[in-house]
């Protein structure tokens, strides 16, 4: 029989188990995390990583928006021993003034930053005099090996609300979450002095750099055309210029440019009109370069031939009360639609539109892409309306089938045409080719094909007759000879309070080569050029200029024998 | 009685050597964190002497700058290309 006293040690025993059961739940269950943290806190320390912002590489990797390390100069007040000669030691090397620096170093701070963005030759410079309370801290900022080139395509980077760095227009804005990066956190174990040790827990989490960009942009082709735009513009007295030039098989943007452009080393010293890409942010009527697509449409629903005879183009056309005129006001009649093209006849092309009629001609505008997007992975597409059928006239319907009356962008301008490069497919166009992950992992965009708008057959016959306007059109005296080049001049009006402006075009050319084989399809626009209104004159010869170096570039060896004494 | 004498003395032996072996090794590990330290260091200086060497490798080879150099060493644009398509003849009449 149990005696009290055993009871009493029993039951003593039981009480501080239970108390000390309850103790230790209390620290692993409810006060674990708060512990776990404490503890870390005292053997380790998390060290926050900032990402890398990923590369912008261009087809042949060289990286064309890359990062470099600049530095920021700090003092602390307190500890500069010698002001006076710290100011003369520093105002020379950083360009400052004595007095600025004067002032910030009488502060009653620890830390006064001195300059920033200072590269490496200066940060060592200043090194080297070893001024007490003079320190620096790194800073990985966005560097362009190539100056401004691409500039409207890359973007900048900027600031967003937070101080944080933030992609702006162009691949930066686009793929801004691919190319910023995710902070990180490293932990490391250190000992009681702080150094730190081999342990297990010295890590990094996941993926903290930026992913990179891998263009289809050709640096050497980008080169090539921001330089013939450049000239062409003070050549040709525009006030603007765009240009760019796909792969019509892949819709890999190959080059594109727009003038006026920023320096995005210096972005703040710009606005938001220069930032604008716009080849894909303007709309502008496209003139003749939109004769071609209308053609198309009519040979592929078997409403004409390149011989089809025009009934109508003995003179002015007259439609819903306006006379249609051609652009030199001369007539030929029973023109061949070749003719219609090679002379861009507008009353050739009246005719054609009203072979077509107005519902085919909304189908075929929709089928060519125009009234949606292309879906180019740069920020900021427009995308303008095609009006409702129901708001159709009957002069909209034959202004429409020379390009007038109809607002596009150029890249629409540029896919739709290059449909007729591929066979009658329409690409999708892409800046980027693939996505670098920091660890070397690629991740593909494959070519799209959007539709086919017109069959192989019709996009050979365009092709043909596009060759055929480029050999004996208005634009002969600037073709490039030894090829086959498919194209077309473009002299669009510009629509201002109501009605045309005479004096102020847009000139353009659109073209692709080698037909038989395209290797490249491209786009050049001036806008209001004063030497000349014409597309021919203009936006011809920068066309050719590029394209010759495109095909030396592609080592494509001339197809036909050239005879330089014509 | 023999049995826990051994038991307790083998107890005894593996204990030092346990003890003599940790010894051993913390002594010898001891070192690491400063080396650690400067290996850390020295990755860090070479990570940005890279980044430096890398900054001046692209502004050396990009073509803003060669073609710069070019022009200042006399090099012109080729105006013209021959293309040979086809062998030429020997002789013309």
């Amino acid at each position: 029989m149990m005696t009290w006293r055993y009871r009493f040690v029993l039951l003593s025993f039981v009480f501080a188990f239970l108390i000390i059961s309850l103790r230790l739940f209390y620290w692993q269950g409810v006060k674990a995390m708060e512990l776990s943290a404490r503890g870390q806190s005292q053997y380790g320390q998390a060290i926050k990583l900032d990402p890398v912002r990923g590369e912008i590489r261009t087809s042949d990797e060289f990286p064309i928006a890359a990062n470099k390390l600049t530095y920021q100069v700090f003092a602390n007040p307190k500890e500069v021993k010698n002001s006076q000669k710290t100011i003369d030691l520093l105002a020379p090397i950083l360009d400052e003034e004595p007095a600025s620096l004067s002032a910030l170093l009488s502060l009653d701070r620890f830390w006064v930053a001195l300059k920033s963005h200072i590269d490496t030759d200066t940060k060592t410079s200043i090194q080297k005099l070893d001024l007490p309370g003079i320190g620096f801290d790194d800073k990985s900022v966005r560097f362009y090996p190539e100056a401004s080139i691409g500039a409207k395509l890359l973007g900048f980077v900027g600031k967003d609300n937070e101080g944080n760095d933030t992609g702006y227009f162009g691949l930066e804005g686009y793929y801004d979450r691919q190319l910023r990066g995710k902070e990180g956190i490293a932990k490391q174990v250190h000992d009681a002095l702080g150094r730190p040790i081999l342990a297990k827990v010295n890590s990094a989490s996941g993926e903290i750099n930026g992913r990179s960009l891998n263009l289809h942009i050709n640096r050497v082709l980008q080169y090539v055309l921001e330089n013939e735009l450049k000239t062409g513009i003070e050549v040709n007295g525009a006030a603007g210029a765009m240009a760019a030039m796909m792969d019509p098989k892949t819709g890999g943007i190959l080059a594109l440019a727009s003038y006026p452009t920023f320096d995005p080393r210096s972005y703040y010293d710009f606005t938001d009109t220069e930032y604008k890409d716009s080849f894909i942010t303007d709309t502008y009527e496209p003139g003749s370069t939109f004769k071609p697509l209308v053609m198309a449409a009519a040979i592929n629903e078997g409403l004409v031939k390149p011989e089809t005879k025009c009934t109508i183009c003995s003179g002015p056309v007259s439609v819903g009360g306006y006379d249609i005129e051609t652009w030199n006001n001369k007539y030929e009649p029973n023109l061949s639609m070749t003719k219609v093209i090679q002379e861009s006849d507008n009353t050739g092309m009246v005719f054609v539109s009203q072979k077509l009629g107005l519902d085919r001609m909304i189908k075929y505008i929709n089928k060519f892409g125009f009234g949606q997007a292309t879906n180019i992975d740069l920020q900021g597409e427009v995308t303008p309306n095609i009006r409702p059928r129901n708001d159709w006239y009957p002069i909209d319907l034959a202004t429409s089938s020379f390009g007038q009356g109809i607002s596009v962008t150029p890249i629409e301008l540029l896919t739709a045409i290059g449909s007729l490069a591929n066979g009658g497919k329409r690409m999708e166009p892409h800046v980027v080719e693939s996505i670098e992950t920091p660890d070397g992992k690629k991740i593909t965009i494959p070519p799209k094909v959007v539709n086919q708008p017109v069959s192989e057959e019709t996009a050979k016959i365009m092709t043909e007759i596009l060759v055929n306007a480029v050999n004996k059109g208005e634009a002969q005296f600037a073709r490039l000879k030894g090829y086959r080049i498919a194209g077309k001049t473009g002299t669009a009006q510009i629509p201002v309070a109501g009605h045309y402006d005479p004096t102020k075009t847009i000139a353009s050319f659109v073209g692709y080569g080698p037909a038989e084989d395209p290797r490249f399809v491209m786009l050049v626009v001036y806008d209001r050029p004063t030497r000349s209104i014409y597309g021919a004159e203009t936006a011809a010869p920068t066309f050719f200029h590029i394209a010759r170096k495109a095909m030396e570039y592609f080592n494509i060896a001339s197809t036909e024998e050239v005879d330089d004494s014509k | 009685m023999k049995k826990p004498v051994l038991f307790i003395i083998l107890n005894l032996v593996v204990i030092i050597t346990l003890s003599i072996v940790q010894v051993v090794a913390a002594n010898s590990i001891s070192t690491t964190g400063i080396e650690l330290g400067k290996i850390q260091d020295q990755t860090l200086a070479i990570q940005k002497k890279n980044e430096v060497l890398k900054e001046q490798v692209l502004t050396l080879s990009s073509l803003t700058s060669i073609s710069s150099r070019a022009a200042s060493m006399g090099f012109v644009e080729g105006k013209s290309t021959l293309v040979i398509s086809q062998p030429l003849p020997l002789a013309r009449r």
